[in-house]
């Protein structure tokens, strides 16, 4: 069984919750950038949550399915097809022996994760499948998926091969078939607030700065990729200049250099850093922000850092309600 | 925590799968049901003449003898199941149906969501939408009403 | 010896780096006394972890400590508390007492390196900013011990202190958008290795066929923090050989 890579588009990856425990040999963390979609993904064809995905972004990019294979995709709608037939987002999706599903522009966010029954049978790297460009290291040879790269699937459970069977049944004369229900979670990805604690060195801003800081929008530029967002808009300076250790920065860390426009760091961050953080993003809003692309404008809203631990915990709460639903919809099956 | 309509949920999977007997443990709670070995009917869906399309897949119409009958008669779309009530797909997006639409046999009218999972209701006749019989956000419960429609002849 | 450091608690600040993470923070300044607090505590760290730990990352001056906040309250839960608190009282606990790891010889790596030409374009301009010819640049720069403080940044990518300051030179006033695995720079009072290929902003003065980074090993950072770096100046025969027999 594999996945057989048409387009690549603008740029595919294969990715997982990231690579833990080697960020002080400087390895980044990476991992998909909107890490709930994948796994939520990943829980919707049977697989653990922090199985490898592809994560495709914003257009452009073909797979064709070498087998039947039980796949979902998740995140941004970059307006999936198959046949000229959108496919529903959010749910298992049974597609037939060489369908081709292609990702022909973005709706709403710009990224889709395509987790497939199984996930992908790739070595680990440093205990994770993620893809890390700039290090040649992890995914697929190390590298962004290319025309003709043949991706090959691990072994479905029986939760997944319970599901394929029932879904194959309902194909009719279509190439793929789908249930009638969702994970409600698409309202995550079309926001434009994002709910930050105060960073590190906040009380070092000038007093304007920290007030623009949380009441104007920014602008998020070209200059942007996994590994950080440029943002343009309100120039932040600090009260007075000061010399910072490096030290660590963590998934969502604002940063802002002498410039005064402010950085996010994200899923292929360094793991350290030098400018003084004005804000960091919650957890639980870094799917948010990791949806949003070059041109989309964003707004911070100060939280407590006792609310962001609120917000996380509901999420994990979340996720394992849904887990434990997907459980009782398998036995239903029987 | 597992709320009463995500319970009341379980209970209704459960009694229309073959399992038998079911344990259930969740944060320090555990549930366990058995089935009366007596023989299952399936009455509800017969009786309204509606989608109560099984509430896990969908395109599973079970004929009815009652389409050739009834000309022009009003019907209701009932709840396939448990759970909160909701006129739109996604927050912040337009209603599925409005009172005045027509709409088609398959045709998703409203969510119903239980336990995190949203659950599409849908028409299995062709008629036009005369009355939205709950809220948005209330709690429906399994078979109960939620549209009128009338069914076109 | 095994030495313990006992720690006055109101000299290290905790912050917390989002829900997630706490950073440490031993002092302000880049000493050999601080750094060996952080060696010692991230050692800790590595050896009695908590229900949650995730990894830490030990800076100059800092650890930080990256956790899940769910399992942690899941594992201490306690209601009045907080993930942030729990693992705040976990921390200052073993902050109390901490064993400074025995006072070994610190490990020396000889880091071959060829200087000027192509691996170097910067060499001139860090010569002629310090009125030095080339080769006196190159004897200071490979005369000298470099401890190493801490690795970050970029993959092996190591912070080392005790450039002479003969030679400081200032960072390009805009940075390369793509530099070579083994280029070593300079920047202000730095100087380093770039052990993958990144953009940046340092004054390169040449390469080293050494591989930092390998991601096959099992530490995957040839330097580690408390390492001393010397560089050997090679020829452009020696660099090729090097890189022949490590490929």
């Amino acid at each position: 069984m594999s996945v057989q890579i048409i387009r690549p588009g603008l740029l595919a990856t294969i990715q997982d919750l990231g690579r833990y425990g080697f960020q002080q040999y400087g390895v980044v963390v990476g991992g998909a950038m909107d890490s709930l979609s994948l796994r939520l993904a990943n829980v919707l064809v049977g697989n653990e949550e922090g199985e490898a995905a592809i994560e495709v972004t914003m257009m452009g990019t073909s797979l064709q399915f070498n087998e039947d294979t039980l796949i979902s995709i998740t995140g941004g709608d970059l307006n999936p097809v198959i046949d000229g037939n959108p496919v529903p987002l959010w749910r298992p999706i049974f597609v037939q022996k060489n369908t081709v599903l292609s990702f022909t522009g973005c709706k709403v966010g710009c990224r889709a994760y395509v987790a497939v029954a199984g996930g992908f049978s790739i070595p680990n790297v440093m205990n994770s499948k993620s893809t890390y460009i700039r290090g040649e290291i992890g995914g697929f040879k190390g590298r962004a998926l290319q025309e003709g790269d043949l991706i090959p699937l691990g072994e479905e459970n029986s939760f997944s091969r319970k599901i394929k069977k029932v879904l194959q049944s309902k194909l009719e004369q279509r190439s793929f078939a789908s249930v009638d229900w969702y994970v409600p979670f698409e309202r995550y990805v079309n926001k434009s607030v994002v709910r930050v604690l105060k960073g590190t060195e906040f009380e070092k801003f000038s007093e304007s700065a920290q007030k623009q800081f949380f009441e104007q929008e920014f602008q998020i530029t070209p200059q942007s990729d996994r590994m950080g967002y440029r943002l343009s808009g309100a120039s932040l300076g600090l009260k007075q200049p000061f010399e910072l250790l490096s030290e660590a920065v963590a998934n969502g860390t604002i940063q802002v250099p002498s410039d005064g426009n402010p950085i996010v760091l994200l899923a292929d961050r360094q793991t350290t850093g030098g400018y003084p953080r004005i804000g960091q993003i919650a957890a639980a809003d870094l799917p948010v922000i990791a949806q949003m692309k070059p041109g989309d404008c964003v707004r911070f809203q100060e939280i407590s850092l006792y609310e962001a631990e609120q917000l996380y915990m509901e999420r994990e709460k979340e996720i394992k309600q849904i887990r434990t639903a997907l459980l009782l919809k398998k036995w239903s099956f029987e | 925590m597992i709320k009463m309509s995500d319970f009341q949920e379980m209970v209704n999977i459960i009694d229309r799968s073959s399992v038998n007997i079911f344990t259930f443990e969740y944060e320090g709670m555990k549930i366990k049901l058995e089935k009366q070995p007596i023989l299952q009917d399936k009455v509800q869906k017969e009786e309204v003449g509606v989608s109560v399309s099984d509430p896990l897949l969908s395109n599973e119409q079970t004929d009815k003898a009652a389409k050739d009958e009834a000309v022009s008669k009003e019907e209701v779309i009932t709840s396939p199941m448990v759970g909160t009530f909701y006129t739109r797909a996604n927050e912040g997006e337009e209603r599925l149906v409005q009172v005045g639409d027509t709409v088609q046999k398959g045709q998703v009218v409203c969510i119903v969501e239980a336990m995190k999972l949203f659950n599409e209701v849908q028409a299995d006749v062709d008629g036009e939408i005369v009355e939205l019989l709950v809220g948005d956000g209330e709690v429906v419960e399994y078979g109960q009403p939620l549209f009128k429609l009338k069914k076109r002849s | 010896m095994i030495q313990t450091i006992k720690n006055n608690l109101e000299e290290i600040q905790m912050k917390a780096l989002g829900e997630s993470a706490i950073t440490v923070q031993f002092g302000a300044e880049i000493s050999p006394s601080i750094n060996k607090k952080v060696k010692a505590l991230a050692s800790k760290l590595q050896h009695e972890s908590f229900s949650g730990f995730i990894e830490c990352t030990p800076a100059f001056a800092s650890v930080t400590v990256f956790y899940d906040p769910f399992i942690v309250k899941q594992a201490y839960g306690e209601k009045a508390k907080t993930s942030f608190q729990i693992v705040h009282a976990i921390l200052e606990r073993m902050l109390e007492v901490l064993v400074e790891e025995e006072e070994s010889k610190p490990r020396i790596v000889e880091i071959p390196v060829c200087y000027g030409n192509d691996f170097g374009p910067d060499l001139d301009f860090v010569a002629a900013h310090n009125n030095l010819s080339v080769d006196e640049v190159i004897h200071l720069h490979a005369s000298a011990e470099y401890p190493v403080y801490m690795i970050g940044f970029a993959p092996g990518f190591p912070y080392l202190g005790g450039l002479s300051e003969k030679i400081h030179a200032p960072r390009r006033p805009s940075p390369r958008t793509s530099i070579p695995a083994g280029s070593v720079g300079i920047a202000g009072s730095q100087t380093g290795v770039y052990p993958i290929s990144t953009p940046g902003g340092w004054q390169l003065i040449g390469r080293t066929p050494m591989a930092l980074f390998r991601p096959d090993r099992d530490q995957p950072s040839v330097l580690s923090a408390g390492d001393i770096v010397k560089f050997i100046p090679i020829t452009k025969e020696e660099y090729d050989q090097y890189q022949e027999r490590w490929q």
